[in-house]
């Protein structure tokens, strides 16, 4: 029989084993129980930001009236100093594969109420607010890109190198509201402007927009708002206006309607825009 | 006392005068380090050392010096990670399944499969912290890990699969690590400890014997449904998103069937290059090759029944989300590396092998016409003349396209016996189909992920414009850092067959050394020596 | 004497009957205020003003906002040939004049070009009709919450004598989070002057809800509004399983049992080791 006395030789291996078993393996134990523990006990990365006022904040776009000038993704550029590269609402014009018709598209960022970036960041970086908003925590991100690849409407865009700074931007304190100054290295989108939500004003797309064609309001009021000041009842305008949501199949749940757009040739927009204003004919870019 | 191990030059301690001519062929690549070593060794660190200063560029600009942009976010790096994974199966099968099944052949091959498993896995948990925008913030994962994100569930399973194969790798090394504590007497000083270490006590007694045993017996069951966790939980990265072309069902078992495949492969590359740099003819002869020719052909079988299901189901249908993707694919910008892994890298080795297992077709040889280079040569002729027609067209007047297509469909049927001429001349050289076709699938695996990852990050569903931000070009630091990371895992891989032997001494003693007849292998290969010959 | 009595009784009842619309004041004067986030209307994106009455508005730079550009403010629409207004960082304020005679909307936009924004700031003046010429009215509001959580809001229209006039509709707009002015609907006045519409429940939310008289019939234009604060629980959002910070029970006992049995079977494994190493 192997005697079972430890020497102090055998302890000291012991110990320098079962050491090695316990860092490897408590970390381990730790990486499944630490976060789910930690997410319960503080209720998650933001815990309280509910951004406030009890909104749930909805987008309708009606397409009838975008006639693609861009100013929305110059207003929204403009208010939040966006790197170049990167358009944060961005103006598709969407061909017919078949006809020679088209329409303008304006894609803002969904804040999509089951959000494929949310569900698969790895760190709770971005994260969706009880206000609706789909924001994200640039203190947090590691910038591993799985939120882009995951986003089906190509809405989020990626610091690749330091982006460049002004003054002005350099001065802002840093908020999950603005995403001000912004950083290398991490991701950021469209944020639907919480900064001016939360002062009563509209977001700078909204408010830029010449044809009135976005509108942006709170769903817990049922109404939504244009740059003209028109408001409407959100559930009427959906309803009547026959609005759907873009790719809806896919079950993203997106905030952001939008009215049918009234496919036309170039010649027939600019009667239309004649229409909703006589003022208008010829301003739109692509007349 | 001294003596010399035979082709060395150094001396070496008296230990090693005891050992059996069997076991000093296979320590002699560990205890004696020539100037290849040292050679082999610096030329890979350099080539990692460059891959370290490109992720040093990387480091202070930005990401912005890879090609990667916002269309197409992901790039080699992601491409590596998915290869590295994929090749690490190998340990599992060879260690688990062979063990499980109680194939007595895998004995000289477990302990190189195994080394590839833990290389590559080290290797490939490193390509997505490279990748990362943060990387200073990786600790995130742990602090503040979401457990519903794939990247969290691939943290988990490739942690557990490298704690498995590490662990997995250094238990059949105790009896191994025992030998070279007690022989290998005139190691430096940090060898004698590592060894010392590693042998964890090992003095071959029963009881330490039968906790062996039960030991790897229990990680043999474990570590096989972890691999196959392991990369099922790689490929959900693409899976759990809505992206056409990764918004698939089978990608779990498609990336798990090329896993294995490719690790297969790399362990016949592997074993070809050990036997001929280590001499061990004798421990991997034809049988093994010929096993795992086996082993890879139903592999590489399986891999291109699944390639063929995910592609053949989608072009079927051409749904409009999908036909700009596999437009590309297979007529587009990406069809020529598409293309080549489906016929290079998954058909042409499976005829290879195919060829290689069977028994020899002497009656082709017969046929005077089936000469490879004449016939090759009328095809390339064939071909080339086949524009010709088009070019005088315009000249003639007579639509001479029926000329042109006479002339391409000639130069099919040629091609066609000129593989067919081939069949001779391969079955004459096994071991050089072998390499062939490993090299091709090993090849194949890595175009395949490019192809993975990047086409559909270029066909989103709201595509970009702007071409400059769509086409994906990697740039230098991609490729130095692709290549750092293939050098940093040959060079582990290297140094880790030149600190222990490749091949497990102990799990070989004592096999049967008597060679089956070897069937469907010509009589001109060479035999190697049998063990009744009379070296003692 | 009775000529110039007769005189002074005529002038004071021309100034009785003028009066009322010398009350109502003829120049409307707004204040907006400028920058690069566009106009910023006090509050509301629409000003309203009257046909035929004269409008002042007066443009200011805001500094707090701004980047330091100039703008240069035309106001377009209606048939109006309006000269452009600048404002800039040495000449804050400025004013324009005019008198709308067709109703409609008009546009405010800057016209300097520069980053794209050159005329693209939103902003719009609703010229409409209001019978502001006659009798007084007085509109008085009043929220009544009741016990589910929605208000009734009933307005009472009086004229100058405090008589109720029945039978003319009454606009609620409710003021919308976004400075958006909301038609809830234009009830029809009873014999007692009132007129009542339900404001949905919005807990959590101070509703601002105004009411105006158009008027016509001889009546003139009145409106109103008043304030009620909402309950101060906030609506409570469930996040989707996989989208919440917290992880599905479900899934983290999966991993848990599932990683833990591995990592329990490496255990034993180190554990024989270990007596390898002991024995």
């Amino acid at each position: 029989m192997a005697d079972k006395k430890i020497n102090r030789r055998e302890f000291l291996k012991l110990a320098g084993l079962g050491t090695a078993a316990a860092v490897i393996a408590v970390p381990k134990v730790g990486e499944v129980v630490g976060p789910a523990l930690r997410s319960v006990l503080r209720g998650g990365a933001h815990p309280g930001d509910t951004g406030g006022g009890n909104h749930r904040w909805v987008m309708v776009i009606d397409l009838a009236r975008c006639d693609g000038c861009g100013a929305c993704t110059d207003a929204c550029s403009a208010m939040h100093m966006v790197p170049t590269g990167q358009e944060w609402i961005k103006v598709y014009k969407m061909q017919h594969p078949t006809l020679d018709s088209s329409y303008f598209f304006p894609r803002p960022c969904m804040h999509c109420d089951n959000p494929p970036c949310v569900n698969v960041c790895p760190v709770d970086a971005t994260y969706k607010r009880s206000d609706g908003l789909v924001l994200i925590d640039q203190d947090r991100c590691i910038g591993c890109r799985i939120c882009m690849a995951a986003c089906p409407y190509s809405a989020r865009y990626f610091n690749w190198a330091e982006p460049p700074h002004t003054e002005q931007e350099l001065a802002e304190v840093y908020s999950v509201e603005t995403n001000m100054p912004h950083r290398k290295g991490v991701v950021e989108k469209c944020l639907f402007c919480p900064s001016l939500t939360k002062q009563g004003l509209l977001p700078s797309c909204v408010s830029g927009c010449p044809m009135g064609a976005i509108f942006f309001g709170d769903e817990n009021e049922d109404a939504v708002t244009n740059s003209q000041g028109e408001t409407h009842r959100l559930s009427e305008l959906l309803v009547e206006g026959a609005a759907e949501r873009h790719l809806e199949e896919l079950g993203t749940e997106p905030r952001v309607w939008y009215l049918p757009p009234r496919t036309m040739s170039a010649e027939t927009q600019s009667d239309r825009l004649s229409e909703v204003d006589p003022e208008l004919q010829g301003q739109g870019a692509f007349t | 006392m001294t003596t010399t191990i035979a082709g060395s030059s150094k001396n070496v301690s008296v230990g090693l005068e005891t050992l059996n001519p069997q076991e000093r062929t296979l320590l002699a690549p560990v205890v004696q380090w020539g100037r290849g070593t040292y050679l082999t060794i610096g030329a890979l660190g350099a080539i990692v050392l460059v891959g370290i200063y490109a992720y040093f560029v990387q480091w202070q600009t930005g990401l912005s010096v890879t090609g990667m942009r916002d269309t197409v976010s992901w790039g080699l790096y992601i491409t590596n990670f998915v290869f590295f994974i994929g090749i690490s199966h190998v340990g599992a099968l060879l260690s688990s399944i062979l063990r499980l099944t109680g194939a007595q052949w895998r004995h000289p091959i477990t302990r190189m499969a195994e080394a590839i498993t833990f290389a590559a896995l080290l290797m490939g948990a490193l390509m997505p912290i490279i990748d990362l925008g943060r990387p200073e913030r990786v600790l995130n994962l742990l602090l503040h890990g979401r457990l519903q994100s794939p990247i969290l569930w691939d943290i988990l399973s490739i942690t557990t699969y490298l704690t498995g194969s590490t662990i997995f790798l250094l238990l059949p090394l105790i009896p191994d690590m025992a030998l070279l504590r007690d022989k290998f007497v005139h190691a430096p000083l940090w060898r004698r400890w590592i060894y010392k270490f590693l042998s964890f006590g090992w003095r071959g007694t029963t009881e330490q014997r039968v906790r062996l045993e039960r030991a790897m017996n229990a990680m043999a069951i474990l570590i096989l449904p972890v691999a196959i966790m392991v990369h099922t939980v790689v490929s959900w990265i693409f899976a759990m998103t809505l992206r056409p072309g990764w918004n698939s069902t089978i990608f779990g078992p498609y990336f798990v069937a090329g896993a294995l495949a490719s690790g297969a492969a790399s362990v016949v590359l592997a074993m070809v290059v050990f036997r001929k740099m280590y001499h061990l003819e004798e421990f991997i002869t034809l049988r093994h090759f010929k096993n795992m020719a086996t082993l890879v052909l139903t592999l590489d079988l399986t891999y291109l029944y699944f390639n063929i299901s995910e592609y053949v189901t989608l072009a079927y249908k051409m749904e409009s989300s999908d036909k700009a993707l596999l437009t590309d694919l297979f007529s587009g910008s990406f069809a020529g590396l598409f293309w080549l892994t489906q016929i290079l890298g998954l058909l042409a080795p499976a005829f290879l092998l195919a060829f290689s297992m069977m028994k020899p077709i002497d009656w082709l040889k017969r046929i005077r016409l089936l000469r490879p280079f004449p016939l090759a040569a009328t095809a390339v002729v064939f071909l080339a003349a086949s524009f010709a027609p088009a070019f005088f067209q315009s000249m003639v007047g007579l639509d001479l396209a029926p000329l042109a297509l006479i002339l391409r469909v000639g130069a099919l049927i040629l091609a066609g016996l000129f593989a067919v001429s081939l069949i001779p001349v391969l079955q004459a050289r096994p071991i050089a189909i072998f390499v062939i076709a490993s090299s091709l699938i090993v090849i194949q695996a890595w175009v395949k992920r490019f192809i993975i990852v990047v086409p559909v990050l270029e066909h989103p569903f709201l595509p970009n414009s702007t071409l400059s931000e769509v086409i994906y070009r990697p740039t230098w630091v991609e490729w130095a850092i692709t290549a750092g990371s293939m050098a940093g895992f040959l060079l582990i891989y290297f140094f880790i067959s030149r600190m222990v032997p490749i091949v497990s001494v102990w799990e070989t003693k004592h096999d049967r050394k008597v060679e089956e007849p070897v069937r469907g292998f010509a009589p001109a290969l060479k035999q190697p020596a049998t063990p009744s010959s009379p070296e003692a | 004497m009775p000529r110039k009595l007769t005189l002074a009784l005529l002038l004071a009842l021309l100034l009785v009957t003028v009066s009322p619309l010398a009350a109502h004041a003829y120049s409307h004067t707004i204040t907006i205020s400028v920058s690069e986030e566009g106009f910023n209307q006090s509050g509301s994106y629409m000003v309203e003003v009257e046909a035929g009455h004269e409008v002042t508005i007066t443009f200011t730079y805001d500094e707090h906002l701004d980047r330091d550009n100039p703008h240069e403010i035309q106001i377009l629409g209606l048939g109006l040939d309006l000269p452009t207004v600048t404002v800039s960082r040495e000449h804050p304020t400025a004013s324009i004049t005019f008198t709308p005679t067709e109703t409609g909307i008009l546009r405010i936009l800057c016209v300097i070009p520069c980053i794209g924004m050159d005329q693209l700031l939103g902003g719009t003046i609703r010229v409409v009709e209001r019978h502001t010429s006659g009798a007084l009215t007085f509109l008085s509001i009043e929220l009544e919450p009741r016990g589910d959580g929605s208000n009734l809001a009933r307005a009472v229209l009086q004229d100058a004598r405090g008589k109720p006039i029945g039978d003319v509709p009454i606009l609620f707009t409710l003021t919308t989070a976004v400075g958006g002015e909301l038609e809830l609907g234009a009830p029809i006045t009873i014999e007692n002057g009132s007129a009542v519409i339900a404001i949905p429940a919005m807990p959590g939310r101070t509703l601002k809800v105004s009411a105006q008289f158009e008027g016509g019939g001889g009546f003139g234009f009145a409106e109103t509004s008043a304030e009620i604060s909402g309950s101060e629980e906030a609506v409570e959002y469930v996040p989707t399983a996989l989208s919440s910070p917290t992880p599905p029970l479900s899934l983290a006992l999966i991993l848990l049992v599932v990683l833990g049995g591995v990592w329990a079977v490496f255990g034993s494994v180190l554990y024989q080791v270990f007596r390898i190493q002991r024995s």
